[in-house]
Order: structure tokens, then sequence, then C-alpha cells
């Protein structure tokens, strides 16, 4: 009798193929169905819910419309030819103020990333303004340029400016010395650096603080409109908050979303047709 | 050999670094006279100033105290060969290669058919038109040699180009680079840490000691022109890098 | 596979079975309209009598408003202290004073209330006077209420506030074209400049004064501008009419420049206390109470000319924290506790030639109730 445990024989550990390198055209073409349905499941099975809380009661379809009632409303509005002009004063305002501050960051940051005296001369400065709330110069707008478009665009354009002039510039100045020296060594006059080293170096990184910027263009441009406009989809929200008329708000508000996300991508894809040579990730985390 | 016209010559070479008291003293004094058509190969430890002296010829840094000549016409004779972040991840190959001859201001059509003529000598022809990310190390090496040559240099600097590449690569270049030089005969000056490297490129070797960097020896490979790489199984070659490695082993060990 | 797909069908069944139910969250206004006040009974108030009620379709400017005697009707105190939150869009404005008053002098302590004024605009109160979360607004029946009536809410106008003076001027006024005299301005097209948004009860007669001068709300371009703006805009020519509050039409008073055209009407509240549910029908004797603490306080304080008594115009311009010389200038607001007929149709005829609101006006047995106030001054239906 003995208290050892009997040798047990080894099992025996086997690799080998899974279904992704015995089927891999299959694994593969599943995996993607299922991501692609995943991306609009979800998505519909929130509204879904939503529409279940706001007609069983959970949630007081008063005060948080059901998606059909927000729905409806929107159409009804789009085909009365009600709801465009509000879109179209919003985008407007969104586009040119955008333009302006891309412009002008882009080559304020060129110029400070590549001449350190320039950079000297402004940074205190433009950090000092980096943080103050551009809503908060709002009134001063209002001052310099009265009532209409100006004060909307001159704040669109402030805040879109810092933040493509602050990632332009960090950019610029993270250049590997090794491509200045090479552009160097051949002679490359200032311009000729700048066409052909410091522009296109830079531009990855100039791009996701302009999508950045995108997104944050919509944001400003919802508030500054409750404040100092009489048309657009800001307007319409606040407005129709102030008038207790909340399915048409809720419209508002899934019309800026949906103008949030489709300006985003746009400047998404005018940022890979711009660089061409930048790797592509699957994810749409950067660029 | 005592040359009348060198190709280049420093005189009393120093280059140091920063204010005192924290001045570091990166090189020389150092002498060096480079003959028209020769293939010097510097070879030290890490920190010797090898790269310094490369920028210095280049015109990317003054020197401290002494004079570099350059016997030229041009007001930029040189090409550089950088160890990597040499060539432009966002222009083709082509484009690359083109690039010296874009700063020189050459018309399209001739700098095209110069850049093409290269990138068939490099064997890059099929990758023309693709962006360097897509390219391997070794590749994107090809594309950094074929950019310097394309500009036709009177004074070509390479700067360890191959260490950042395996062995069995670096072999290979190193054939082919030899192959090309051999060809053009333009006049050189090749950093690098591998003795083997040195012994198998240039014609002329010098040895620097740690910093601040002074050539403390120089040897003449004595292998006849032209080479191939089969001279690395020869038993001067293996006599030759012992010597050196010996003289090379005292420098590299921190005092 | 096939679990996960019986999943979803079932999920989705539910859903569209679900479209079909109600909810809790049921249509909760007009309802209830008569049934919890229809079982009320009302006994007779002593001190007041015949002139404590007049007739809601009296709508003559020169008629006196319902009045009872000082300190009546007397305080009838709820068996246990109830709390009571009012909202009000401003402390210092003259037509909150009543309240003011009563807080300070307690009569609403008197009836066993507690009542805390808070300062919410209507647009961040009105949700929450929806939900139940306060239980009472000082305001007015603006578009917003109306659209919340309309959307399922039980919000009902039980009190008014005031109507002006005879000789107040708060209205439109224009500045004149060069020969022109009042009666011959055209409105239309004209540009007009108001601190108030396109949904409030201005709308009416502001829709009123321009109509007798061919313009409408649909006519004429509005701006909205600041307070202060507004008649810094007149001036200088920003804009050529503007809709002047008490005490800023003094400025251009008598200025033969500008012509006033006309304002509230008179003898017709457009504004007062609005309740929701929870005053409405969960304590209808708190809501009552609320009520008679306010008759009271006007009966006893602002029965008449109040500011011909200096001492009280000290004593408001301390409460109301302004100062004493803007309360004086212009002439006393005629309380009035009592809602004329048809107001609430002719305010929503107003927010529809505005456009800010659509679709079939409401009766007034959904916004209005005039029971409570019947019942605090003891008139019987």
């Amino acid at each position: 009798m003995t208290t050892i445990a009997p040798d047990r024989e080894d099992a025996v550990l086997v690799r080998r193929p899974g279904p992704q390198e015995l089927h891999p055209v299959r694994t593969h073409r599943r995996r993607r169905a299922l991501e692609l349905s995943l991306a609009v499941a979800v998505p519909l099975a929130l509204i879904l819910w939503w529409q279940l809380a706001a007609t069983q009661g959970w949630i007081d379809p008063r005060v948080y419309p059901a998606p059909s009632t927000i729905f409806s409303d929107g159409w009804d509005r789009a085909t009365a030819g009600d709801l465009w002009p509000d879109v179209w004063a919003t985008t407007r305002r969104v586009l040119g103020g955008y333009a302006i501050g891309t412009a002008a960051g882009y080559a304020l940051g060129l110029l400070m990333g590549s001449l350190s005296l320039v950079r000297a001369a402004l940074e205190p400065l433009l950090d000092a303004l980096y943080v103050v709330p551009k809503l908060a110069l709002l009134p001063i707008f209002l001052n310099m340029f009265g009532l209409g478009e100006g004060p909307q665009l001159a704040l669109v354009a402030a805040t879109v400016f810092f933040f493509v002039w602050i990632s332009t510039m960090s950019a610029v100045v993270a250049i590997p010395s090794g491509h200045r020296d090479a552009g160097q060594v051949f002679g490359a006059s200032p311009w000729q650096m700048f066409r052909h080293v410091l522009l296109p170096a830079s531009l990855p990184a100039v791009l996701v603080g302009a999508r950045i910027a995108a997104g944050v263009a919509v944001l400003v441009i919802v508030a500054s409109e409750q404040i100092a406009a009489t048309n657009g989809l800001g307007h319409l929200i606040f407005d129709s908050r102030a008038l207790f008329q909340n399915d048409v708000m809720f419209v508002g508000i899934v019309c800026v979303a949906v103008l949030g996300v489709v300006f985003s991508e746009l400047v998404r894809v005018a940022g890979r047709l711009l660089t061409p040579w930048a790797p592509r990730d699957r994810g749409r985390g950067q660029s | 050999m005592g040359d009348p016209h060198p190709k280049l010559h420093a005189t009393q070479l120093t280059r140091a670094f920063g204010r005192a008291p924290h001045q570091v003293h990166a090189l020389g004094p150092l002498e060096l006279t480079v003959a028209p058509g020769e293939f010097v190969c510097l070879v030290g430890p890490s920190g010797c100033g090898k790269s310094t002296l490369l920028r210095i010829a280049a015109g990317l840094l003054r020197p401290s105290t002494g004079t570099l000549e350059i016997r030229t016409s041009s007001p930029r004779p040189a090409a550089m060969i950088f160890q990597d972040y040499g060539i432009y991840d966002w222009k083709s190959v082509r484009a690359n290669v083109r690039f010296g001859l874009d700063i020189q201001r050459v018309p399209r059509r001739e700098a095209n058919a110069r850049a093409d003529e290269w990138l068939t000598r490099m064997s890059l022809a099929d990758f023309a038109d693709a962006y360097p990310a897509t390219l391997s190390g070794g590749m994107r090496q090809r594309v950094a040699i074929a950019r310097a040559l394309a500009v036709e240099p009177e004074l070509l600097l390479m700067d360890e180009p191959f260490a950042a590449l395996d062995a069995q690569l670096r072999t290979i270049l190193q054939d082919e680079l030899l192959d090309l030089t051999q060809a053009l005969r333009t006049t050189t000056l090749f950093i690098t840490h591998s003795l083997e490297e040195a012994l198998v490129l240039g014609d002329r070797v010098l040895v620097m000691s740690a910093r601040p960097g002074r050539i403390i020896a120089e040897h003449r490979p004595p292998f006849p022109r032209p080479r191939t790489g089969d001279i690395r199984d020869t038993p001067e070659f293996a006599a030759l890098k012992s010597e050196l490695w010996e003289l090379l082993r005292k420098e590299a060990v921190p005092a | 596979m096939r679990r996960r797909t019986y999943g979803v069908v079932v999920v989705v069944a539910a859903v569209l079975a679900s479209a079909g139910c109600s909810s809790k969250y049921a249509d909760d206004s007009g309802s209830s309209a008569t049934a919890a006040v229809g079982n009320r009974a009302v006994k007779p108030v002593d001190g007041c009598g015949a002139s404590s009620w007049t007739d809601p379709a009296d709508r003559s400017p020169t008629r006196n408003p319902a009045r009872c005697k000082p300190l009546t009707p007397a305080p009838h105190p709820l068996p246990k202290t109830r709390k009571v939150t009012i909202a009000t869009g401003t402390l210092s404005a003259e037509y909150v004073a009543p309240l003011e008053v009563a807080l300070d002098k307690g009569e609403f302590k008197k009836e066993g209330l507690d009542v805390t004024l808070k300062v919410l605009p209507t647009p961040d109160a009105l949700p929450l006077l929806a939900k139940g979360d306060i239980d009472a607004m000082w305001a007015a029946p603006e578009a917003a209420v109306m659209n919340g009536v309309e959307g399922g809410f039980d919000i009902k106008w039980v009190a008014g506030n005031f109507s002006p003076d005879a000789e107040s001027k708060s209205g439109l006024w224009v500045k004149l074209k060069k020969g022109e005299a009042a009666a011959d301005v055209r409105m239309a097209g004209r540009r007009m400049g108001t601190m108030i948004g396109k949904g409030s009860v201005i709308a009416y007669p502001m829709e009123k004064a321009l109509a007798t001068h061919g313009g409408g709300l649909d006519k004429i371009q509005y701006q909205q501008l600041g307070s202060a703006d507004v008649l810094t805009a007149l001036q200088n020519g920003g804009v050529d009419s503007a809709w002047l509050l008490d005490p800023v039409w003094r400025k251009v008073d008598g200025n033969p420049a500008y012509a006033f055209l006309g304002g509230q009407p008179l003898g017709e509240p457009l504004g007062g206390m609005l309740y929701g549910r929870s005053l409405l029908h969960d304590d209808v004797d708190a809501g009552v109470a609320l009520l008679r603490a306010y008759i009271r306080t006007v009966n006893t304080y602002f029965a008449g000319d109040y500011k011909s008594d200096p001492a009280f115009v000290t004593y408001l311009a301390k409460l109301l924290k302004t100062d004493e010389t803007v309360l004086k200038s212009t002439p006393s607001l005629t309380m009035d506790w009592e809602i004329r007929a048809g107001t609430t149709t002719r305010l929503q005829a107003a927010y529809k030639a505005a456009g800010v609101s659509k679709g079939a006006a409401l009766p007034e047995s959904r916004t209005v109730d005039r029971s409570l106030y019947e019942e605090a001054v003891g008139h019987q239906p």
C-alpha cells in the first residue's frame, strides 16, 4: 500500500489549426460582417430602447420625446422647408469660421515653429489667450462687429485658431533635425525648406488638431447662436426651449449632432487626401 | 602622399559644445587631407567626434577653432547620407531621389530622367511611385544613396549609413556600394563602427581616439582596385582587422 | 446563432407591441378641471361682498377692479403647515410687490403656508412646474405655457396680477419721420426693437397697437435686443420703433420726435399666478389659501393709489431694492386678481400671428381656472 499518487500518463497538448487558418476567407468575411452589424445594431438598439422607454412611460415623453416623435416632427419641418434655412445658417457659420481659424492658425503655427524669434515674441501672448474661454469673448466680439454674422464667425474662428495653431507649432518644432539637415546639406533656401520639408512633415499632426477643432467649432456655434443670432440650429434649440417645445428642441439637437459628425468626417477624409503617405490604421482614431 | 591639390584639407580642427564649465570637447585637434577620388573611412569608438567632423564638412556645423577647406567651385559640393530620418516619408521614391535636383532648380523633365536612371541603377525602378513607409530599411537606404548620388556631388559624406540594418543586408549593401563607388570615383568620407566595413570599402582607414577625437592611426588596405566582397575571406584581411582592433579596443574601453 | 436571432425577434416584437400601449404620463390636463373643484363647497366670506367679484366678460377699460375690505378675506390656516415654492422671473419689478409684501407681512404664514420665492426665468421654471417640482409661478400665460398645456401638462392660470394705469405710456413708441403725426404712422415694414421674446404676452397688445397702424407681427422686422440697448437703438436710429417698459418710456415722454401708439390694454391683466398639478389637484386647500393671502394683501396694501403714501413708497423701495425716485416716476399699477374672459384666446391668436405657436387654440377650460380665487372671496358660481 502506498500513499503516493500513481504516475499519471502525460496528456498530449496539441497545437492545431483553428478556424482562421483553415477557412481564412470565410472567417474574415464573417468577422467583417459582425463588426459592421455591431456598428449598426448598437445605435439602433439604443434608439429602440429609447422608443420603448418613451411609449412605456419609463421616461416622460412630454419632456423626453420618443425618437418617432422627433423624427416625424423633423420630417414635417424639413418638408415644409422650415429646417433647411437654420441648418444652412449654422453650417455657413461653421464653415466660414473654421476656414478662417484654420488658415490663420496654420500660418501662425508654421511661422512660429520655424522662426524662433517670432516664437519668442508671440508665444507668451498666445499661451495666455489660449486658456481664455472663447465664449467669454463673445461680448467683446459683439461690440467689435455689431449684430449679424461677424461675432459668430469671429467666435468660431478664434476657437479653431488655437487648436490648429498649437498642433501646427508643436508639429513643426518636433520635426526630427535629420529632416532639416538633409535639406540644408542639399542647399535648400528657406522657402524650399518650408515647401519640401516643414510643411509636409507637420501636416499629419496638424490634421489631428484640425479634426478636434471641427467638433469644437460646432459646439461653439451652438452656444453662440443662443445669444447672438436670430436663426441657426443653436437658436432653434434655445428658442424652442424658451417656448417649451421639447420635440422641436430635440430635432435641433439631433440635427446639430448629425452636423458635427458629418463635418468631422469630412475633415478626416480631407486629411487622408492631403496626406496620402501617412499609414492608415483600421480604426477611426487618427487620420 | 602630399597631393598639392587635395580635395579636402582640415587644419587644427577642433569643436567643443556648450559653455564653460560644462563644455564638452568633442573633436580635435585634427589634421586631415583627402585626395580627389579617395575613399576615406573613419573608424572610432562612440562619441569620438566622427559625426561632428562630417557635419563640419557638410556645412551643418562650424569648427570652434581651425579650418576645413574643400577645393570646389560650387557653394554646396557635398551630399550626405544619414543613418536614419534621411529620406522623406511624404515624397515618393522618385521624388526623394529627385530632391537634390529640385533644390538646384533642374528642369523637371531632366530631373526625372536623371532620377529614373539612378533608380534603375539601385534596382528601385519598380518602387518609383511608392512611399518610403512601405519600403524595408535596406530599400530606404538605397533610396538615400540614390538621392545623394543623383546630384553628382563632388564630396560624398556617409554617416554610418548601414548601422540600422541587419548583418546580411549590411554585407549586401556594402558590396553594392563598393561596385558603385569604384565606378564613380567620388571623393568620399565614410564613418563606421565596423572595422570590416572600413577595410572592404576604403582606400584609407583612419582610426580615431576616444573623445576628444584625434587620428591615432592610418592604414591603407592592401587590396587593389577594383575589389569585390571576396576580400573578406583573405588572411590579410583578418590580420589587418585584428591589428586595427587592438588599437581600437584600447580607445573603446572607457578609461 | 439561432438563439441570437430568436432573441432579437423577441425584443423587436416587444417594442412594436408596446408602441400601442399607453404610458403612465397620460395626458393629465383638461380631464380634471371640473373633477377637483366641482366638489368643493364654497362659503361666503366676511368683508367680501358684491364688489369682490366682477363679471369676466366685462372688458370696459374704466371698470373698477374687484376689492374686499382691508384685512379680508380673513386667514383660514391649513391644519398642517405646508411648504410652497413660487418661481418668479425677478424680485425687483413692481408687479412682484404684492407677493413680496405678503411674504414680508407674514400673510402666507397666517394661512399655514411656508412660502419661498425663487428667482428663475420662465424657460427654466416651466418644466419644473410641469413636473411638480415647484408649486406655482408668478409669471404669465406665455406661448411656452400654452405649448406646455398642449403637450399634455396640467398648468392653469388661476389669478391675475395687474393692469396699467390710464396715465402709463409703457408700450409701443415710434420715432416720427419728418412731418409725420402719430396717427399717420404706418408700421408695415418698420424695424422694431424689444427685449421681450416673441412668445411673451406682450405679443397681444403689440399686435393690437401694430394692427391699428397698418402693421402686424408678421409685417414688421423684429429685432431682439438687450434691455439697455432698446432705448439706445431707438434714439440713434438702429430701430425705428420699440416696445418700452416702465420706467424707460419716461425718457422719451414729451419729446415731439417720438410718439406713443399704444400699450397694454386697460382693465385686462395679462399675467399672474400659474399653478401646476400640486396645487390644482393634490392640495387644492393650499392652492386656495395661497390666493387668499395674495388677495388679502392687495385689499390691505394695494387697494387704490398706493404710491400716494410716501411711507409706503419708502417701504416698497427698500423691499424691492430699487430707487424711490424710480418708483415715484410712474403711476401706481392697478392690482387685479381676476382674469377676463377670452384673454388666453386673444393671447393665443397673437402667438399665432408671431409665428411661435401652431395648431388650433386651446379652449379657456384648459388654460384658466377662476374657481380658486372665486372660492377665496366666497363667490358662488
